[in-house]
């Protein structure tokens, strides 16, 4: 069985579960706001258990695949989702994608020291408390960005003149500061071996905020060279993910990877391109559901 | 210098950083991560400088660090203003997961994506780890009897070679130098990365772990 977590009305979710039924997975959505009560025990080294919902109960055991996006927890389903993501590091069945392989995207320049194992050159980076080392950085590079270093989701902006002024305020708080890289932003979806590539073209900073901005943005479908393909398998897999949202720019030097996202927000790229990506990830949780029942049976995957 | 990573709060920490003032002990605390002097290259760690107890310090001049907390959390940092407190927080833990997992001195333990001393485990997880690392563990009612602590190759408070074993078998399964074991009488009942640093043999063990030359 293929268990997918989240909350329906989450475009990716939503997506992935119709792509299941068009397919006739045996499927089970656990709503996140519907869940009473898991209880995770261990059985011979790994998770197993059952969980509570309005729905009735879910027998943890029968999963073989699962993909799990959850939310933020609320107050009285706090200790449930805990226990379900134990279950989603620990259990035998596959995990799209276990939270302790998402996790490393908590920490974005500790992400970037796992990037360049696999070959791939990424931004210089500087993460400071002093102004001054800031300011030298941005002399160095002319056009320097500025981001999160952890995973809260925050606008990618250049560091122009004007911010400049307010440069004292990074004593505060660990800030950090990239080389603007000029060249073609492409979005690589793994999935499993699959990839699905995309260029985005803009003229803003942050493509993701394109629309807020009122910038012209344009998406399209393309093919990445072999190599480049499979170094982003690799990082895929050598994070310990199944499924991943790979953010590189084409340069006229090479590529330069800037993060893996363990849990992308696909449905924004399939929309604009058609770009089966949903089919694809059901297609990768069908396959290692049956990898999985053909472990525990010690049968054949069809 | 060798920097404890801690509350300021932590007493266990601050007895730590007094005992062993001899070999350059210093609290690395929440403050110090808002103070100016961090200076972390990526493709550099070496290079970069720290804060620790108010000071900058060059990386280079750091021979270990002991990290004795999973987190900052944001109701410590009174002195950043209350609606940018959890944003400070996380950028702060990201940061240091990145930092002291790429400065090259020991670091004790290493932090992991979402803890900054070893792994954020509870009693499911250390439960498949023994079972994995062929340790007998207990969940139901454990009542301890004692504690082992493994620095390294060194155990101190083993009543036995086989619970000696055990112990460093479950540090290895968990990724980590530092690790406390409780034992009730029906084997290993609890773990964590973060055991009390009160008793001196452990902390001698720990400083010999940490810089060997030092004893």
């Amino acid at each position: 069985m293929i268990l997918l977590w989240g909350i329906p009305g989450d475009d990716p979710l939503d997506e992935v579960w119709a792509a299941l039924a068009l397919l006739g997975a045996d499927t089970r959505l656990l709503d996140q706001r519907a869940m009473h009560d898991a209880t995770v025990e261990v059985a011979e080294a790994a998770a197993a258990g059952l969980v509570a919902t309005d729905d009735g109960t879910i027998d943890l055991a029968r999963v073989g695949a699962a993909y799990v996006r959850p939310q933020e927890s609320s107050d009285h389903g706090r200790l449930a989702d805990a226990s379900l993501l134990a279950w989603a590091d620990l259990t035998s069945a596959n995990v799209v994608n276990r939270p302790a392989a998402m996790a490393a995207n908590n920490s974005k320049p500790y992400q970037l020291g796992l990037i360049v194992r696999f070959g791939f050159d990424v931004p210089d980076t500087l993460v400071t408390t002093d102004p001054r080392e800031a300011r030298r950085f941005r002399r160095r590079y002319g056009r320097v960005i500025y981001k999160s270093v952890s995973g809260v989701r925050s606008i990618v902006s250049q560091l122009h003149h004007e911010q400049l002024e307010r440069l004292g305020d990074v004593a505060n708080c660990p800030t950090q500061f990239q080389q603007y890289v000029p060249g073609e932003d492409v979005r690589v979806h793994v999935v499993g071996e699959e990839i699905l590539a995309t260029v985005v073209r803009s003229d803003v900073d942050d493509y993701r905020y394109a629309s807020h901005a009122g910038a012209a943005l344009e998406l399209t479908e393309t093919e990445l060279p072999a190599d480049v393909a499979d170094r982003c398998r690799a990082a895929t897999r050598g994070m310990g993910l199944h499924f991943a949202g790979i953010d590189l720019r084409h340069t006229p030097d090479g590529w330069i990877c800037f993060e893996v996202n363990p849990s992308p927000a696909f449905t924004f790229y399939e929309r604009a391109t058609g770009q089966p990506i949903a089919a694809a990830v059901a297609r990768l949780l069908i396959r290692l559901d049956c990898t999985h029942s053909a472990r525990v049976s010690r049968g054949a995957c069809s | 210098m060798l920097a404890v990573l801690a509350s300021k709060l932590d007493s266990s920490a601050r007895g730590l950083v007094a005992g062993w003032a001899s070999a350059g002990a210093a609290l690395l605390s929440a403050a110090d991560l808002t103070t100016e002097g961090w200076v972390f290259h990526v493709a550099d760690p070496s290079g970069g400088t720290a804060v620790i107890d108010g000071q900058r310090v060059a990386v280079q001049e750091l021979r270990a660090v002991v990290t004795r907390r999973p987190a900052v959390v944001e109701e410590e940092l009174v002195w950043i203003d209350p609606a940018d407190r959890a944003y400070v927080a996380a950028e702060a833990n990201a940061f240091l997961v990145a930092w002291l997992d790429a400065i090259p001195c020991p670091v004790v333990n290493r932090p992991t994506p979402t803890s900054l001393d070893g792994p954020a485990w509870g009693q499911l997880h250390w439960a498949v780890a023994a079972a994995r690392a062929g340790v007998r563990w207990t969940m139901d009612e454990p009542s301890a009897t004692h504690d082992v602590v493994v620095c390294g190759e060194a155990c101190v408070g083993a009543h036995s070679p086989a619970e000696a074993a055990d112990s460093r078998a479950l540090a290895r399964e968990a990724g980590v130098e530092l690790l406390g074991v409780q034992f009730s009488e029906r084997g290993a009942c609890a773990a964590t990365p973060r055991p009390g640093l009160e008793d001196a043999e452990v902390r001698a063990a720990l400083l010999d772990h940490l810089l060997p030359a030092q004893r």
